[in-house]
């Protein structure tokens, strides 16, 4: 099989690829090179790509509109939020004193990341998540930018 | 796959197979409790810097992408079914020699669901590279440079 691209496509040097409520979209709507370079190099590598299920709720309409999202979740992992995941939300956000239901999602995103071993994690909120990150220094989660 | 497959024997979920001789009480790696949940001010206590190493160590090189999701969460509550299927035998020696002792079914289900992962992800890049084209060298440079951005 002759894969587009391929012969440009790096390895990507993160373990795993996480996408917040924008980096879904980014990728759903495919505006977005900073995206399809991070999944393509993710491809490259064999490091999964995963979606937290949380942010189906904050990125989903529930009707026509998800059709692209859906499309794109079809071929991405949905990784249910544990009692874990939460529990470390709750320590990330009281650590990095930040509040609000923003902060709670953007919280779970990173406790995701942190259960996956460290992850790059695809969004537009780079300095929220890296305050977030920086909570668990020893681990490397790295915001990239759509 | 994204790591050498003879580390794969000594990943954290292999060896919790083993009976290992940590405390039987902390089934998996990254588990968290509610005592390890107070802090004080941005200094963390022991219990959740016992915590942070644990994370560290489940986070080894020896961590495949297949151990990565089925530790947070993936591949915990599906419903088995039972199959009988043949395999050459070099592929069953290899898997064997990879897992150690963990047992065959769940091992190939290990693989076959990384497998089937990437081959998704893949479907969604050529997707996504056929409606608008690959990436820029420029825009990989920009993407790889934030990861590895200190601070």
């Amino acid at each position: 099989m002759v894969r587009r691209g391929v012969a440009k496509a790096r390895p990507a040097p993160w373990p795993s690829l996480v996408l917040d409520s924008e980096g879904l979209w980014a990728v759903a709507r495919n505006d977005s090179e900073a995206a399809r370079a991070a999944l393509s190099a993710s491809r490259t590598a064999g490091v999964p790509v995963v979606v937290p299920s949380v942010i189906l709720a904050e990125t989903l309409y529930g009707d026509q509109r998800d059709a692209r999202a859906n499309q794109a979740l079809k071929n991405l992992v949905v990784l249910p939020t544990t009692e874990h995941m939460a529990r470390m939300a709750a320590l990330l956000k009281r650590q990095s004193g930040m509040r609000g239901v923003k902060a709670t999602i953007d919280a779970l995103v990173v406790a995701t990341s942190i259960d996956l071993g460290g992850s790059a994690i695809l969004t537009s909120d780079v300095g929220d998540i890296d305050r977030l990150a920086a909570v668990f220094a020893d681990l490397r989660i790295k915001a990239i930018s759509v | 796959m994204a790591q050498p497959a003879h580390k794969r024997s000594a990943s954290p979920s292999a060896t919790r197979s083993r009976k290992p001789a940590v405390d039987p009480k902390k089934k998996r790696t990254t588990a968290i409790s509610q005592s390890a949940m107070p802090t004080v001010g941005a200094i963390p206590t022991p219990k959740v810097a016992e915590m942070i190493g644990e994370i560290r160590i489940a986070a080894g090189p020896a961590f495949s992408a297949a151990t990565r999701l089925k530790v947070a969460g993936m591949n915990t509550a599906f419903e088995k079914e039972k199959h009988s299927i043949t395999l050459d035998k070099p592929i069953v020696e290899q898997i064997r020699e990879l897992f150690g002792e963990r047992p065959l079914s769940a091992s190939i289900n290990d693989l076959l669901q990384s497998a089937l992962v990437q081959h998704r992800l893949g479907v969604l890049v050529d997707q996504m590279e056929e409606e608008a084209g690959p990436a820029s060298a420029e825009a990989y440079d920009r993407v790889f440079s934030q990861w590895f951005e200190e601070g």
